[in-house]
């Protein structure tokens, strides 16, 4: 038997990961439905597949591009959702709390997919990424995303739980989420952890920036972008310790953060054909 | 067979309580029934009826209460209810089971068990009502195992605990206050206790306590503190009007600042008119404020959740009465599975199958040889969730003791000579059904440590493998050895009798309880009658009374073999008593044998005996083991204990 190649694999691959992601949201939601312990242990079999599966493609992706998959916005996705399921995973069987996974499996599903259709793997790679530097400030960046997506997500369920709760009109979200404090604790560490890893690279870009560009970088869309969201979440921080928006107040702030940083990497990538592309 | 249930609904009850219990109970004597039972407790006063002119009954019960509380005959009628059939049926196994109209749980009257038990004792009640008591404490294990009902969240305190949880996760760093004036505080502080919260304060009166329950880790706070207080807690309960005036100085803006707008969970169950005072709290941010409509609210829809159980409950239900009636049809009156006994002694033993066989528990069955061991132990298999998977029976006297380790947990190829193949032990082949280990006495020190691996970790490592197992099997065993006996000796292991003796279930011998002879004649009459193709109607008056005064050593098994032998020699329609053993018809003349000559023990007698028997028979076991009445392990046992061989 002939054993097909990379290129052919990296072809079939990377949708399998979508199949199987898609296979888990279903079950994650039959879960949540219903909260049978059949349903959670079918759930967990198909993410962890799933997992399996993303982890080969990024393997195939390392050994194609001979680096890290970290070197295009597209493959950098693809990365940023196989980092982000493995801390999901990790979470859920440390805090034995599936609920949550009708929530995060949609974000990286899209992820995913958007990978998946946009990605280009014959573009020759930028000379200047072979620097270590490089890789470990996207890792960094990868990182810090993954934490403010996790704040996101619980924000978005703290929101839920909270509006049910002030209503007095108990349902599903009432009867199946944990608690309020819960989300709050989450989504406050991610942010915190995240804050600090993205100010580290920063700067680390910064200093890059300015060996490489020579005084170009100032007026980078990507740096500029960056920086408010950093902004964003430092004034997540500092208005949760010192005034005492806890609970909602901060899980809208951190909503807001989580939705220009999406919003501004659309725009950037779209619109704005510069040099932190690497194009 | 007519079956009644009439009585007074529970709103009377106040009424009847004392005297109308005890006349109720002397005119029920003059009740020409066939069996009686009268219930009164909470759940309304109840006379269940087997037999007997219903109406007349219903008439003197009116009679009798109506004079006690002094109302006319006709209108206390009206108050009182009569049932038959199927819903009489329905009505004693709803009341067991502690489920009220609409088939919530209720939790049960226990009363109501010790009651019937008592009528039990006097001989009140008869199998119909036994048999259908029986049925009920299976029924209510079979709906709260099952079901998973008993945690009911269909009240205030539950409600009020579940949305602290949902607020603040666990309630162990947090700080309730509970102002109220009375008791009202009680159940929430119970149910608050039972959660670990950190602190439950109260608001007392100008200082003074407000409550039964302050001690170290709950305290009373004074009024004036509260503006203090108020900040560091993280619950509020306001139970009553007292503490309004109070609250109306607070400023809930300067306590949310101070707090840093940590959530804050207001609770207050004043009714409307009391309630329009308060400010109206959920304004403020990361205030959840519930009113007591609120709670009402979420209390009726929890309420709710609770009726799709009651379907669920409905279906068993009804499924039982059925059974019931089927069981009643087929006349087998006095049985229970295959086991026949009429008894007090046995009607316990019913009982306690009838709780215990839905669980898991280890059950140790003693009892003397032939007492019937093994039935019990199917009985409890068929009764519980296992019945569908296998039953496996293992005599542990009847396996060498070599053998019994690789037999029970299995060998792997090579483990010894002799082991060509895998082998499945027997533990494995009842995995999901259940185990039953009889003489278990017998057992070596080896085998007890594997088996006590076994029970506590649930695995089993076959032979020479090095790989366990997990396995769900349930295990019941029996022994006719007085096992702590055999632990003081150090015969058998103390950690593993403490294991399988979890429950213990005692086997009376047959001695004991004569009552049973003649529905266990009756029964094994007609098995062989059926065998042998023979039309035997009875046993006659002089044979019966034989049977009821022998003492039957061998027990249940003992008179099966008699009335076995008799059916096989008998030509007449009924046995008489020619035809049964010698030994059985000896009972009444003096003891043959003259002892006269030297003092012997028991256990010198039976060695003599059992060995001049086998010398007579020319060492038939078959026939040996039939004239003792004892099986043939214990023979075989007994002949090894005293060194016997041919």
């Amino acid at each position: 038997m002939k054993v097909p190649d990379v290129s052919t694999l990296l072809q079939v691959v990377p949708w399998l990961v979508c199949f199987f992601y898609a296979f888990s949201f279903v079950n994650y939601f039959a879960y949540f439905k219903k909260k049978e312990q059949q349903i959670a242990n079918r759930t967990r079999t198909w993410l962890i597949s799933g997992v399996g599966v993303h982890t080969l493609y990024i393997v195939l992706l390392s050994i194609y591009t001979g680096h890290l998959p970290v070197g295009s916005t597209f493959l950098v996705l693809t990365t940023c959702a196989w980092f982000f399921v493995l801390v999901y995973l990790a979470l859920e069987l440390s805090l034995g709390e599936m609920t949550m996974g009708v929530f995060f499996l949609p974000v990286i599903l899209v992820l995913q997919v958007i990978s998946n259709l946009f990605i280009n793997l014959e573009r020759p790679l930028a000379p200047v990424l072979n620097e270590i530097f490089f890789e470990v400030h996207v890792a960094l960046m990868i990182c810090a995303y993954s934490a403010f997506t996790i704040s996101f997500i619980t924000s978005v369920m703290y929101i839920l739980l909270s509006r049910e709760m002030q209503s007095k009109e108990l349902g599903i979200f009432f009867e199946r989420l944990p608690s309020l404090e819960f989300f709050d604790k989450l989504s406050n560490q991610a942010v915190n952890i995240g804050l600090g890893l993205v100010s580290v690279g920063i700067v680390l870009g910064v200093y890059m920036g300015l060996n490489v560009w020579e005084g170009k970088w100032v007026l980078d869309p990507k740096l500029v972008a960056v920086v408010i969201s950093w902004a964003i979440y430092a004034f997540h921080v500092l208005t949760r310790t010192t005034i005492g928006w806890q609970g909602r107040r901060a899980a809208i702030v951190s909503v807001v953060g989580f939705n220009w940083l999406l919003f501004s990497f659309l725009i950037v990538t779209t619109f704005f054909s510069k040099v932190h592309n690497f194009q | 067979m007519p079956l009644f249930a009439f009585g007074v609904r529970e709103d009377l009850r106040g009424s009847l309580a004392g005297k109308g219990t005890s006349s109720i109970a002397e005119v029920a004597g003059h009740w020409q029934t066939e069996e009686c039972f009268i219930y009164s407790g909470t759940a309304g006063f109840s006379c269940f009826v087997v037999g007997g002119d219903s109406h007349q009954m219903l008439e003197s019960f009116v009679e009798t209460l109506a004079k006690q509380t002094r109302t006319r005959a006709a209108s206390f009628k009206k108050t009182c209810f009569f049932e038959e059939g199927a819903t009489a049926v329905e009505l004693f196994l709803r009341i067991l089971a502690g489920l009220d109209a609409n088939l919530q749980v209720r939790g049960g009257p226990e009363t109501f068990r010790g009651d019937f038990e008592a009528a039990r004792q006097k001989g009140q009640t008869g199998p119909v009502l036994n048999k259908l008591y029986q049925r009920g404490l299976w029924l209510t294990e079979k709906i709260r195992i099952d079901l998973k009902v008993g945690r009911s969240t269909a009240n205030p305190e539950a409600v009020v605990c579940d949305l602290a949880e949902k607020i603040f996760g666990n309630l162990r760093e947090h700080r309730a206050l509970i102002a109220c004036g009375g008791l009202a505080g009680e159940p929430f502080d119970a149910k608050l206790t039972e959660k670990n919260i950190g602190q439950i304060l109260y608001l007392g009166d100008n200082g003074g306590p407000s409550t039964p329950r302050a001690n170290e880790r709950n305290k009373t706070v004074a009024a004036s503190q509260l503006s203090s207080i108020l900040p560091t807690v993280d619950l509020v309960l306001l139970l009553d009007g007292a503490a309004q005036e109070k609250l109306a100085s607070v400023r809930m803006a300067q306590v949310m600042s101070k707090r840093k707008n940590a959530p804050q969970l207001w609770v207050s169950l004043l009714e409307n008119g009391e309630a329009d005072t308060i400010p109206d709290l959920s304004k403020f941010y990361n205030v959840y404020f519930y009113q007591k409509r609120d709670l009402d609210k979420i209390v009726l829809s929890n309420l709710k959740d609770h009726e799709k159980t009651s379907g669920a409950i409905k279906r068993l239900l009804e499924k039982e009465v059925e059974d019931f009636f089927a069981w009643v049809n087929t006349g087998e009156q006095h049985r229970f599975g295959s086991i026949v006994g009429r008894s007090e002694a046995m009607q316990k033993v019913f009982d306690l199958i009838a709780r215990i066989s839905q669980t898991d528990i280890s059950i140790l069955i003693d009892g003397e040889s032939g007492t019937g061991k093994e039935l019990v132990a199917k009985a409890i298999h068929d009764h519980s969730a296992r019945a569908s998977n296998p039953f496996v029976v293992v005599n542990c006297g009847a396996i060498p003791e070599t053998l019994l380790e690789s037999e029970l947990f299995g060998h792997v190829k090579g483990a010894f000579t002799g082991a060509a193949n895998n082998k499945i032990g027997l533990i494995k082949a009842a995995n999901h059904g259940t185990i039953f280990l009889d003489e278990i006495g017998e057992t070596s020190q080896a085998t007890q440590v594997k088996l006590l691996r076994f029970l506590q970790e649930g695995e089993v490592k076959p032979v020479g493998s090095n790989e366990t197992e997990r396995l769900d099997v349930r295990v019941l065993t029996a022994t006719n050895r007085d096992l702590e006996l055999m632990v003081d000796e150090g015969h058998f292991r103390q950690d593993l009798y403490y294991r399988l003796n979890v429950i213990q279930l005692t086997l009376p011998p047959l001695r004991s309880r004569k009552e049973d002879v003649a529905p266990l004649t009756t029964y094994f009459l007609n098995k062989y009658a059926a065998l042998t193709h023979k039309t035997v109607l009875g046993v006659d008056e002089s044979a019966q009374r034989l049977l009821e005064n022998y003492d039957w050593p061998g027990n249940i098994r003992e008179l099966e073999n008699a009335i076995e032998r008799a059916v096989a020699l008998s030509s007449a329609r009924f046995l008489n008593a020619s035809d049964f053993p010698p030994k059985v018809c000896a009972t009444n003349s003096l003891p043959r044998n003259d002892f006269s000559a030297d003092d012997l023990s028991l256990k010198e007698i039976e060695k003599d005996y059992i060995a001049a028997m086998l010398k007579k028979h020319e060492w038939n076991y078959e026939l040996v083991t039939q004239i003792l009445g004892i099986g043939r392990t214990t023979l075989w046992r007994k002949m090894k204990e005293y060194n016997i061989s041919s």
